[in-house]
């Protein structure tokens, strides 16, 4: 069978893979979108509970305003 | 009267049979019998791909992340509701200690209290305060854009700029030196030019200092 016949055959061939790579394209394109809205994005950034209460001693030393 | 139209069946036969007698060739050409159902249902399934598969594949992907991002949100949000409460707590702990923080580092320049405290320092030390300005004072926070103010290490906080100058003996200086730094209002001396006198004079200083503030603008 000549190549020339197959023609057609390879022209559908070559639309398959056409075909397949857009979905996939397509598919890796919408994955890689977050769903998440800009401002809950804000509100989830983490938060540190923890407060050094030892700059206040480190003040309180100063409340007089002492000698050395 | 309505004329009868009928074309006998033999007519239509003679007159579309040219159209069969083109395509029969193509028919049973056997290239043709052998390949055009496969290249034709490899085409449809191209073509069902694009057009019917792949919304409904986008569609199941973009529920699917938003279901695992969603409850990935309800986590975070539930650690930051305990986080919040463990931060109230320890805010109601430090609460009565917040005037010493705001003394400290008041949230407006305040040059009131650099003023007091600086006086103050001279009064218990026994040194005379000579010229003491302030350079770039502004009057209120408001009054400062974030662009004009200057933050100063080693805090990193907004700062207002004084100089002050004495002349009494080392150690009294030293001292007033020891409760400037010392004082409830928190400066930091930035630079010290010492010139040693002689005689009764004694030695004069030259102090450049910052007084720490809180913008609004951080």
């Amino acid at each position: 069978m000549k190549n020339k016949d197959r023609r057609w055959l390879y022209i559908a061939i070559l639309s398959l893979v056409v075909a397949v790579t857009w979905v996939g394209v397509s598919a890796a394109a919408r994955l890689r979108k977050s769903t998440v809205p800009a401002d809950l994005e804000k509100v989830l950034k983490p938060l540190d509970p923890t407060i050094d209460t030892t700059v206040f001693s480190d003040l309180a030393k100063h409340k007089g305003g002492g000698a050395p | 009267m309505a004329n009868n139209l009928s074309i006998p069946w033999e007519n239509i036969k003679r007159r579309y049979s040219r159209y069969y007698v083109y395509i029969e060739p193509v028919v049973s050409d056997p290239l043709i019998r052998g390949y055009f159902s496969l290249v034709a249902s490899i085409m449809l399934v191209a073509f069902f791909l694009i057009f019917a598969l792949s919304p409904t594949i986008n569609t199941i992907l973009v529920l699917t992340k938003k279901i695992s991002e969603q409850r990935s949100t309800i986590k975070i949000l539930d650690q930051k509701i305990a986080d919040l409460v463990t931060a109230q707590a320890n805010y109601a702990q430090i609460e009565n200690s917040l005037p010493i923080l705001f003394t400290a580092v008041p949230t407006s320049p305040t040059p009131q209290t650099i003023i007091s405290g600086v006086n103050s320092a001279a009064s218990a030390s026994g040194v005379p305060l000579m010229g003491l300005q302030f350079r770039d004072l502004p009057l209120s926070a408001d009054a400062v854009t974030a662009d004009q103010e200057q933050v100063v290490a080693p805090i990193n906080l907004p700062v207002v700029n004084f100089t002050l100058a004495t002349a009494e003996s080392m150690d009294k200086i030293r001292d007033f030196l020891t409760r400037v730094e010392n004082s409830p209002r928190l400066i930091h001396i930035a630079n010290l030019v010492i010139s040693t006198g002689n005689g009764l004079a004694g030695d004069s200083v030259s102090v450049s200092a910052v007084g720490y503030y809180l913008s609004e603008t951080l």
